[in-house]
């Protein structure tokens, strides 16, 4: 049962407000099994399935330059929803595995790595500002980010 | 006597003027490409030198195309334009005249009125009429100061001249109007208190006028004189100076413009020597202003295209003011002087991403099938799947051997990347597009996207025919290949921005509207159509205000409340059903829909897709 084992590995993050500051803690639970022995590396290789890297995700290491650059310069942004209408439609999205709305959600949250090969494939046809039920400027995002990587990224 | 301290004002600033002119021009000639100069010196020796004359003579100074637009404006640049440029000849001449030498000092003939004053009867004028040169020099001084009142009263009536709005001017503008106001009412009470002071010399408005003054105060009357010369020639000097920091350069400016024109030099992709002229042609006249939607209706009033060339003329330009633009080509359609401004704003946001690259090798290796007729739905016609599945039924009715090229998926036309600045990744995309449709050996291209329409005829190179789906469809039906059936409603036919006044294409929709509907009458259509709002040129602008464009253009369309609203643009059948409350349609939905019903016979064999060998 990958998908079992998949989640069980959970990044809970607990926000503790300093002042106007927000921080987060992250704590790792390790999987466990009924007998409260860890499983090892080597015996869920042996069962066929592999562990995926760390996902922690902290927020004060991250680069929150790009965030707010693109709320600066483009705040539609901010009235996303996630509801991946926008990768639904996306014309680059019928040859690849271009999806607008990951690429979105890392940028905001910070990670960068391999964006900038991604969002490199996108036609900029705009259907996806067409469907978006929020309104978000999406050609102008993709600009912004082509913009704020050459920025920040060199 | 020739010569008095007060001339020193207008011809040191002549001279300033003469010099700066000349630099700039020596400059913008320069850096023209090779092969253009070469297009710019030839041109002076052929027959096109006395075509851009000519369009000098009806532009320039009459305003031909100003005074088709709104004749009240178009009079008042005319009588400031051709009466001034009719001072300059008459006066040259009559100085001449008097003097009897063929070289004058340049200052001269402006202020012969203080160095001469008598009433002889010129050798000239013993062909003509005595005292010809008097009349006529007061008559189109008379015809100036007309153009002056118009002017003033323009400042502060602006909605008498059908001007809603007009433009905030620069410091520099402000001292080069308020130069310019003074000119000509010194000229004229300088030579009316001359023409008084001495009791003869003056014309008929001059004299007159002065024989008043010198009643109501006869003592100070020549040293008042004195005083206006000094006024006149200090508001000469002061506006040649400004002129070309100012506004006022584009009356040198468009002479040469309409030059380049002539002589077959045109704008290019990227900022040149002939964008550079465009910018210093415009005279901030403000007409843009009123035609952009943005300002009637989103309520930005600080990126028009009058602001946007003042800033590129500034070397200042904000990222905010190019990307906050439909491009939609209303500004460029009114513009008097015929800048490319759309081409400008375009060229102005390649800046932005001059660096950036893109990487489109995902997309596969193309290869059709092979077909007579090639459809091309693009990516908007893809998001209002009705278009393309009417387009199919009435292909498949019509019997016609066609190949549906992006029915599973589109590989973008590049224009929206172009309209952004990407015009190099574009060409990557153009590139890719071409060779699919090529493979398939079609003779006639057929897209029911204005958009892509006109990147394919512009950009693509293709030589096949390239229709927009409209024009193919009237043409089927021409050829009786198409059966219709009565079905009229009351339509209402929105003009796309790309397909209208981006290639003229207004008669084949309409045409095709007769045989189907009963069109009604639109308040701003053709050449003078409304964005619908969903523009792909506009790259930032709150969803909201896009909105109101579009509420705005609904509120026209349908003001004769027509059952169906029409348009031929799947981009803006997307935007305006949004709010329009009434069935939006395309052309070839409504095509579709009046077909009579076929009982079992489908007369075309098949539609197969692209094969894409990946």
């Amino acid at each position: 049962m990958p998908a079992l084992l998949r989640c069980r590995l959970r990044v809970i993050l607990v926000y503790k407000a300093i002042g106007n500051r927000i921080s987060f803690l992250t704590f790792d639970f390790r999987l466990r099994t009924n007998h409260q022995s860890l499983i090892t590396n080597h015996q869920l290789k042996t069962f066929g399935y592999t562990i995926n890297s760390d996902r922690q995700i902290d927020y004060d290491l991250n680069n929150k330059m790009f965030r707010d650059y693109l709320v600066q310069s483009e705040p539609t942004i901010l009235r996303c929803i996630a509801c991946g209408s926008c990768t639904a439609t996306c014309s680059a999205g019928h040859f690849t595995s271009f999806n607008i709305r990951r690429i979105h959600t890392l940028l905001v949250r910070g990670e960068t790595k391999g964006i900038r090969k991604e969002i490199e494939k996108c036609m900029l046809c705009g259907k996806c500002q067409l469907v978006c039920p929020r309104g978000v400027n999406l050609r102008n995002c993709i600009l912004e980010i082509h913009h704020s990587l050459e920025k920040f990224e060199k | 006597m020739t010569f008095n301290f007060f001339v020193l004002p207008f011809s040191l600033g002549l001279l300033f003027l003469l010099v700066s002119i000349f630099k700039r021009f020596r400059g913008w000639i320069r850096d023209l490409p090779d092969e253009e100069r070469k297009k710019f010196r030839n041109g002076f020796r052929g027959p096109k030198f006395f075509l851009a004359l000519k369009e000098v003579f009806f532009e320039s100074l009459l305003h031909r195309k100003m005074f088709r637009k709104n004749p009240l404006l178009g009079f008042m640049h005319m009588s400031f334009a051709f009466g001034w440029f009719l001072l300059i000849v008459v006066g040259n001449m009559e100085s001449r005249i008097y003097s009897g030498l063929w070289i004058n000092p340049p200052y001269y003939p402006i202020f012969l009125k203080f160095f001469i004053h008598d009433i002889h009867v010129l050798p000239f004028e013993i062909f003509t009429v005595p005292g010809f040169f008097r009349f006529s020099m007061d008559l189109i001084l008379v015809f100036v100061m007309c153009g002056v009142i118009l002017a003033l009263i323009k400042r502060s009536r602006s909605n008498w001249f059908g001007m809603k709005k007009t433009t905030q001017h620069s410091l520099t503008d402000k001292v080069a109007l308020i130069s310019l106001w003074f000119i000509f009412p010194s000229r004229l009470l300088a030579e009316s208190l001359t023409a008084g002071a001495f009791g003869y010399g003056g014309g008929f408005v001059t004299q007159y006028l002065g024989n008043v003054l010198a009643f109501l105060w006869p003592l100070s009357d020549k040293l008042l004189a004195y005083g206006f010369w000094w006024v006149y020639s200090l508001s000469l000097g002061i506006f040649f100076v400004t002129l070309p920091y100012s506004r006022y350069m584009h009356i040198p400016t468009e002479v040469l413009l309409i030059f380049f024109r002539n002589f077959g030099i045109h704008p290019h992709k990227e900022y040149s020597a002939f964008s550079e002229v465009e910018v210093f042609s415009c005279s901030r006249c403000g007409v843009c202003i009123d035609k952009c939607q943005l300002n009637t209706d989103a309520g930005i009033n600080d990126i028009q295209a009058v602001y946007f060339v003042q800033s590129i003329r500034n070397q200042q330009v904000q990222e905010d003011i190019s990307k906050k633009c439909l491009v939609c080509g209303r500004c460029e359609n009114s513009c008097p002087v015929g800048i490319h401004l759309d081409s400008l704003r375009i060229i102005e946001r390649t800046y932005y991403s001059i660096h950036e690259k893109s990487d489109y090798s995902y997309l596969p290796k193309a290869s059709a099938r092979k077909a007579e007729v090639v459809y091309f739905a693009g990516c908007m016609s893809h998001l209002t799947p009705s278009i393309p599945k009417a387009m199919s039924n009435i292909l498949k009715t019509a019997g016609v051997d066609y190949l549906f090229l992006d029915e599973e998926r589109t590989i973008c036309c590049g224009r929206p990347l172009s309209l952004a600045g990407k015009e190099k990744q574009a060409q990557e995309l153009l590139q890719s597009n071409k060779e699919l449709i090529l493979s398939s050996e079609a003779k006639i291209l057929v897209t029911s996207c204005p958009i892509c329409l006109r990147v394919f005829r512009e950009e693509y190179n293709l030589n096949i025919e390239i229709l927009h789906h409209t024009q193919y469809l009237l043409d089927l039906i021409k050829k009786g290949r198409i059966p219709l059936q009565a079905y009229f409603k009351r339509v209402a036919y929105h003009d796309p921005c790309d397909l209208g006044r981006g290639l003229s294409v207004y008669n084949e929709p309409r045409e095709l509207l007769q045989k189907i509907a009963d069109p009604v009458a639109v308040e701003q259509e053709q050449s003078g159509s409304l964005c619908c709002g969903g523009s792909m040129g506009l790259l930032t602008m709150l969803p909201e205000q896009r909105d109101a464009i579009t509420r705005a253009t609904l509120g026209i369309l349908l003001k004769d409340k027509p059952d169906i609203l029409i348009t031929s643009c799947p981009l803006c059948k997307k935007t305006l059903s949004k709010y329009a409350g009434t069935p939006v349609m395309d052309i070839a939905e409504l095509l579709s829909s009046s077909l009579p019903v076929l009982e079992g016979k489908i007369v075309a064999k098949n539609s197969q897709n692209a094969v894409f060998s990946e």
